[in-house]
């Protein structure tokens, strides 16, 4: 209990330093907002209203606190390009990037661990080396070139299914592999060195001297083992995709974060800007101190260190 | 065990094939990369173009040539920074511990845990899209990982008792730390350095495909890949090549990395 009470007190308080870092990043360091956001061939009337809108009149340090007042009640501010509140805008876009970094993550555990088991009990087999061949393959392909061949060949080529836009849970397939190959590839390297590791235990001899069935051996008793360091690279790989989905909205034309976000850099809406970088750390932190939970649970062993 | 310098030479073959080019690009290339040509525009591969054409006649393989000096420069130089900054830090870290060695630890893990895509993206914000930017962005995503792996090692050695010898004799702790420990830590930090190579690669094209890196005409394979995407379809070649060279030279560099780690053992 005490580990949860320190990793929640942590978790607070690198929020709290993000949150700053960024407010300061985009609000502080570049001078003038305002000249940020209208150019410096601005008109010097709406520089000075933009000024007001934005509170650039106030010290930093108020503003700073005023916001944050802001992010804790759940009022991220207005958006300056879209003149909407940003709450919303954020709301919409998250469940599209979740769906996709969730199905991503999943669909690369399905591919990896039947495939890092296979090469882990045929050791030295044609399998393996083909495997492993395949494995850096995958490591090596950009994402979003992996997704422009998906299109190519499952929406144009066999029209299994749509090309891009997100109407359905069907426009989430292409993405999500074209995400969970790369990362389907560095799993299966870890589900196998753990699998190897685990089944050179003595637990393991035990259990196949006593006549245990192979599938048993290996899916009951030693996968269980393999799975605390399966489970962490998964999470590390989860909370990755929460900020990192961006490249494949943008191939696909998902409305998620990722594009919400990118367009906010481009046009330099600072307080869009804010509240998604905001938002998507504390998504990631909350997922990190999620993963070490399911950690904790995987492996008793952690629970006494 | 012979076989195991396989991936590193396989690797260093795959890097040479693309880099060769590349370096040929800053003298000589079949055609002028950036000059369109509109009567010979979306020409599949022929012995003139050996890549094809994209849609504004531009010779791909010359294009490709050329997109390999942005590619691999804003790489070396954001992994040489990164390496730089962070393998000094690391190594202060390692060899006195203590405070400072928390303190720094702590401000890198944080650094770490947050998407180095979001980093870039602020970096956009502020400071617009460009070479500069996506160079700042891939570099202090490196300082942390170089933090890291150069810290352990370092923590490591400074417990071997060559070290406790070499502070008996009255060395000062920069000779140490120079002359002593980081000889025997170079291995670990050059198999990271082509770790990162292989990532930075990655990075670069991704933020290029973004339209947030080089700017045109400057061709970047990212870049050419964004400017593609359209017209796939009609002409896969203007795809494919630029994929494959990133695909290529990031194979080759993740393999020298295995194969250093191999012989390392």
């Amino acid at each position: 209990m005490r580990y949860l009470r320190d990793r929640i007190i942590s978790l607070v308080v690198t929020l709290f330093l993000i949150s700053a870092v960024t407010f300061f990043t985009v609000n502080v360091l570049p001078g003038d907002p305002a000249i940020l956001i209208l150019g410096t061939e601005g008109d010097p009337e709406r520089l000075d209203s933009l000024r007001q809108e934005l509170g650039l009149h106030q010290h930093a340090l108020v503003r700073f606190t005023d916001w944050l007042r802001g992010l804790l009640s759940g009022n991220l501010g207005r958006s300056i390009r879209y003149s909407v509140e940003i709450g919303p805008l954020i709301r919409n876009a998250l469940p599209v990037t979740l769906l996709l970094a969730v199905a991503s993550v999943g669909l690369a555990l399905l591919i990896s661990i039947p495939i890092g088991i296979g090469c882990a009990v045929r050791q030295g087999s044609f399998l393996e080396t083909v495997s492993l061949l395949l494995t850096q393959l995958g490591m090596a392909l950009p994402s979003f070139w992996l997704g422009f061949l998906l299109i190519h060949l499952f929406a144009l080529e066999l029209g299994l299914l749509p090309p891009a836009g997100f109407s359905s849970g069907a426009s989430l397939i292409l993405p999500a592999l074209a995400l969970a190959i790369p990362r389907a590839a560095v799993l299966t390297r870890v589900v196998r060195s753990s699998m190897i590791d685990t089944l050179s235990q003595d637990y393991i001899r035990t259990a196949r001297s006593k006549g245990l069935p192979q599938h048993l051996v290996l899916y009951k008793h030693a996968l269980k083992n393999a799975a605390v360091s399966i489970a962490s690279v998964a999470g590390v790989h989860l909370t990755q995709l929460l900020g990192g989905t961006i490249v494949i909205e943008q191939v696909f034309g998902l409305p998620g974060l990722g594009q919400l976000l990118l367009a906010a850099a481009l046009q330099r809406d600072l307080p869009l800007v804010q509240g998604l970088v905001v938002i998507s750390a504390a998504l990631i932190l909350m997922v990190n101190f999620g993963v070490d939970l399911v950690l904790l649970g995987l492996d008793p062993r952690l629970r006494y260190e | 065990m012979r076989q195991g310098n396989m991936p590193l030479w396989i690797g260093v073959f795959f890097i040479a094939v693309v880099a060769i080019p590349t370096i040929i690009s800053f003298f000589y290339t079949p055609f002028d990369p950036v000059v369109m040509e509109i009567d010979v525009r979306l020409q599949p591969p022929s012995s003139a173009h050996w890549f094809g054409t994209d849609q504004y006649g531009r010779d791909l393989f010359s294009r490709i040539m050329v997109g390999g000096q942005t590619s691999l420069t804003i790489s070396a130089l954001a992994v040489g920074t990164g390496m730089l900054i962070g393998g000094t830090l690391g190594a202060f870290s390692g060899y006195y511990g203590k405070r400072t060695d928390e303190l720094l630890m702590r401000i890198a893990e944080a650094f770490h845990s947050f998407p180095s895509i979001l980093l870039a993206l602020l970096a956009v914000t502020i400071l617009g899209p460009g070479q500069r930017t996506v160079l700042a962005a891939i570099a202090i995503a490196n300082i942390p990982v170089f933090m890291k792996i150069t810290r352990a090692s370092f923590m490591q050695q400074s417990k071997f008792e060559y070290v406790l010898a070499a502070q008996a004799l009255g060395a000062s702790d920069w000779r140490i730390i120079t002359r002593h420990i980081l000889p025997n830590s170079v291995r670990v930090i050059l198999v990271q350095a082509s770790a990162s190579f292989a990532g930075a690669l990655l990075a670069e094209a991704s933020l290029s495909y973004l339209g947030l890196g080089v700017q045109p005409p400057q061709p970047s394979w990212g870049r050419m890949l964004r400017e593609v995407q359209s017209i796939g379809d009609m002409a896969p070649w203007t795809v494919i090549f630029p994929g494959i060279a990133i695909a290529l030279i990031v194979l080759g560099f993740n393999l020298m990395a295995d194969g250093m780690r191999i012989k390392g053992k």
